[in-house]
């Protein structure tokens, strides 16, 4: 799994490229999690082609990590495969997820 | 870095080291996976493992001499990919079959602990059967966020239960959600359950299963193992139940499920088999405990054959202490980690069969159920008979504890509506909660489960719709399904060319049943469907029928939005008088909480051919008014007047049910009585009237 910090102004855009499995999953949450402090975070999802279980739980303590730093994440554009996992197990409704970037960054500059 | 969790040897390619003895099944450590199982007539074990689907394993690993304590064989292996893993055991020990020892280290055999199961991940799809490792254990990373979710503490006096199959309960087309057939379509219908205002579910067997147990062709159809009354894993979710089974994730996609459902303030109830495994007898495959210690989990006669108290092959030997402690450990993971509010056992009376077959007195393993502090709130619900001849409805060994299934429920009270005789003094006994079945000071207020349908026999509506049972289509010749169902078609068999006056009448009768059992003391269980009249076209055993005969159609749910509507009435109405689930806080002066009238008040008719049964309910309201329901009911096939019990001179009577009425069953407001005077009940029909202060 490769990580890049895509962009870092006054948003945070970090784009993921690869799977999100047992093997990737505890060094990508712990990658993204040392880039967090104040800043909104829009996670690209677009190049990440499989979320395992293991994966599920590295985006929810991504979320989780960020909320008590007091910023939040949105996975922008994730793949048709990870959306239909994402909404059979339920984490849909605790990990932001919209369709593209643009609006992830719509949707922190509403915020502020 | 733990000392205890680092490598101590090497076996070829694979770090490894003893593991955690007090573990059971696989479990994650840092580093590795632990492996831990127990068999008392194991001579040697190994470990093996595959990548996920493939039939040949890529390590097989003995467990060393020095990795056993006891009968326990336990090891971790370190960097392993977990979420690519599926694991079996194979046991080597003594063939004696006399003995009951059927050791046979060929076979590859399920952890009996595995939280995940696959082989089966898909329903349906058809199985490689050259696999000779066909259930296969998956290690599972339990880690969830329940967002603060517990199982419900609400008493269990407000239960009003459900009972639902999840495959069957939105995979017809009909049901209008995405994920259909599944623990994620369920979910999608928890608007619909909320709105209905039942505060339980109860599922049908969800522990996996094989669907393919079994599975014949009948006449062209596919006939599979649809109910799943047949445990392959006791402690793993049925992966074919989840949309995302394919990948695994059923334990999240069923805790969602359950959290959400709880947030909703409905409850989990899981129909659970603990009375026999998928093994069958003798001829029956080696899934797990066969080859693992088969003396001591399964009943056998002194020759070593199979008892069949279950009447599926074999009979899981309850009251032996391992297997007792697996059947606890079971239970207290599914609260624990599933958070599950409670269970419904299935053919319970073998639960206190002692370890020769005869029943106990005081069994250990219903004692240990009763009093365990992880299930300290859990519903214990029993199915208090066995296909062994034991029937134990009233006389259950319950602790205080258990709730059961309460069949005399059912057959009387179907008997009294369909009009037989000498049934009077029986309904009046079920409405007012059972007490000469169960008695209140040593069962408490929830012992009796109230219900006229279940799963097993006919829907509501088929009640109503067929005097016979029509099981052609499952293939035993119509041998299958019980004979003793009390139902009454109304005159017409079925739903070709039905009369319209004969459609009437079974709308008013599903009416009638619906009151009954709503206004019963004790906790009423309705069978998912028969609120909209679904039907399984007279089948009365569709345990194989993956199909339109058992799938709710939720077409129907506009067709009879009469009924639909009339249930979703009644349960709101229930909820609404504390004194129907024995919750009221004191009862009118002069009144007795629960009392029981004829044509005349206070003049029970116990003769054979009354019809004519009153009971009249007196409590508080929630905010402490006195409240007073009066239902009578009339099962004769004609109109009878009943006089209604005076009430306190400040109050009057008025009608708010009267399922004569058709369409308008549920009054939009009730109508005052004149108390001076008598009401005519129209024939086979019930009325529920409230008292309003005047």
């Amino acid at each position: 799994m490769k990580v890049t910090l895509e962009r870092n102004d006054d948003i945070k855009i970090i784009s993921l490229d690869g799977q999100l499995d047992v093997s990737t999953s505890d060094n990508t949450r712990d990658e993204i999690i040392a880039l967090l402090d104040k800043k909104p975070v829009i996670v690209s999802m677009a190049k990440c082609t499989y979320v395992s279980s293991s994966g599920l739980r590295a985006l929810l303590m991504i979320a989780k990590t960020a909320k008590s730093k007091g910023t939040k994440v949105i996975y922008a554009e994730p793949i048709e495969e990870v959306v239909d996992v994402l909404k059979m197990t339920g984490f849909i409704k605790m990990l932001h997820c919209v369709g593209s970037i643009a609006e992830a960054e719509r949707e922190f500059s509403h915020a502020n | 870095m733990r000392i205890d969790m680092s490598p101590t040897d090497v076996y070829g390619d694979f770090k490894i080291r003893p593991g955690l003895f007090l573990e059971n099944g696989s479990s994650i450590v840092p580093g590795g996976v632990n492996f831990s199982i127990y068999s008392t007539g194991a001579k040697s074990c190994e470990l093996v493992l595959f990548h996920s689907h493939e039939k040949e394993p890529f390590a097989v690993i003995p467990f060393p001499e020095s990795y056993k304590i006891g009968s326990v064989f336990a090891m971790i292996v370190f960097d392993l990919d977990y979420e690519n893993l599926e694991y079996g055991f194979r046991v080597d020990g003594e063939y004696n079959f006399e003995r009951g020892n059927v050791f046979d280290k060929t076979k590859t055999l399920l952890d009996p602990y595995a939280k995940l199961v696959s082989g089966r991940n898909v329903w349906g799809k058809q199985p490689d059967w050259s696999n000779e490792f066909q259930y296969r254990s998956k290690v599972i990373l339990d880690d969830f966020d329940w967002e603060g979710d517990v199982p419900l503490q609400t008493p269990h006096n407000e239960l009003i239960i459900y009972e639902a199959h999840v495959r069957g309960f939105t995979k017809d087309e009909s049901s209008g959600v995405k994920y259909k057939g599944t623990y994620a379509g369920l979910r999608e219908k928890i608007p619909y359950l909320k709105d209905l205002g039942v505060t339980a579910i109860e599922l049908l067997p969800i522990f996996e299963f094989d669907e393919f147990e079994g599975a014949r062709e009948i006449d062209g159809n596919k006939l599979l193992n649809y109910w799943g009354y047949s445990t392959v894993g006791f402690f793993a979710p049925k992966a074919g139940y989840a949309a995302s089974g394919k990948y695994s994730m059923q334990a999240d996609e069923l805790k969602t499920l359950i959290k959400e459902l709880h947030q909703n303030n409905i409850r989990v109830i899981l129909d659970v088999v603990f009375n026999h495994t998928a093994e069958g007898n003798e001829h029956g495959p080696y899934i797990s405990f066969k080859g693992l210690d088969n003396n001591t989990y399964y009943i056998l006669t002194p020759d070593g054959y199979y008892y069949n108290f279950s009447g599926c092959g074999n009979t899981l030997n309850c009251n032996n202490s391992i297997v007792r402690n697996l059947i606890l450990d079971c239970l207290r993971y599914w609260v624990g980690t599933y958070h599950v509010d409670g269970f419904r056992f299935d053919l319970a009376a073998i639960l206190g069969r002692n370890q020769d077959g005869s029943p106990m007195s005081n069994p250990p393993l219903l004692e240990s159920l009763a009093y365990d502090p992880i299930l300290k709130n859990a519903i214990l619900i029993a199915e208090a008979w066995d296909a062994g001849g034991l029937y134990q409805v009233g006389n259950f060994p319950a602790y205080g504890r258990w709730a059961e299934w309460n069949g005399k429920y059912r057959d009387d009270v179907r008997q009294f509506l369909k009009g037989d005789a000498n049934r009077a003094g029986a309904v009046a006994a079920r409405i007012t909660g059972s007490e000469d079945i169960y008695d209140r000071y040593w069962r408490g207020d929830c012992a009796s489960v109230n219900f006229i349908t279940c799963h097993d026999g006919f829907t509501l509506y088929d009640l109503f719709a067929y005097n016979d049972k029509h099981n052609e289509a499952n293939g035993w010749g119509g041998s299958d399904g019980g004979n003793d169902n009390h139902s009454w078609n109304c005159g017409w068999e079925g739903d070709i060319d039905l009369p319209a006056d004969i459609n009437f009448l079974r709308h008013k009768m599903i009416k009638n049943a619906a009151a009954i059992l709503l206004t019963s003391i004790g906790i009423p269980m309705i069978l998912a469907g028969d609120e909209f009249g679904n039907t399984q076209y007279g089948n009365n055993n569709p345990y194989c029928q993956d199909n339109k005969i058992s799938w709710l159609d939720w077409s129907m749910l506009e067709r009879n939005a009469d009924l639909h509507k009339f249930f979703r009435a009644m349960i709101h109405f229930r909820k609404n008088h504390p004194v129907l689930m024995r919750m009221s806080k004191g009862i009118p002066l002069g009144y007795p909480m629960l009392s029981v009238h004829g044509k005349n008040a206070w003049q029970f008719d116990n003769s054979a051919e009354n019809r004519v049964v009153g009971v009249m309910f007196a409590g508080k309201t929630a905010d402490g008014a006195d409240d007073f329901i009066y239902i009578g009911v009339n099962a004769h096939w004609e109109s009878h007047g009943v006089w209604l019990p005076a009430l306190p001179q400040n109050m009057t009577w008025q009608v708010e049910v009267n399922t004569d009425l058709g369409d308008a069953a549920i009054y939009a407001e009730p109508a005052q009585l004149n108390s001076a005077e008598q009401f005519i009940i129209g024939a086979r029909s019930v009325i529920i009237c409230t008292a309003r202060r005047i």
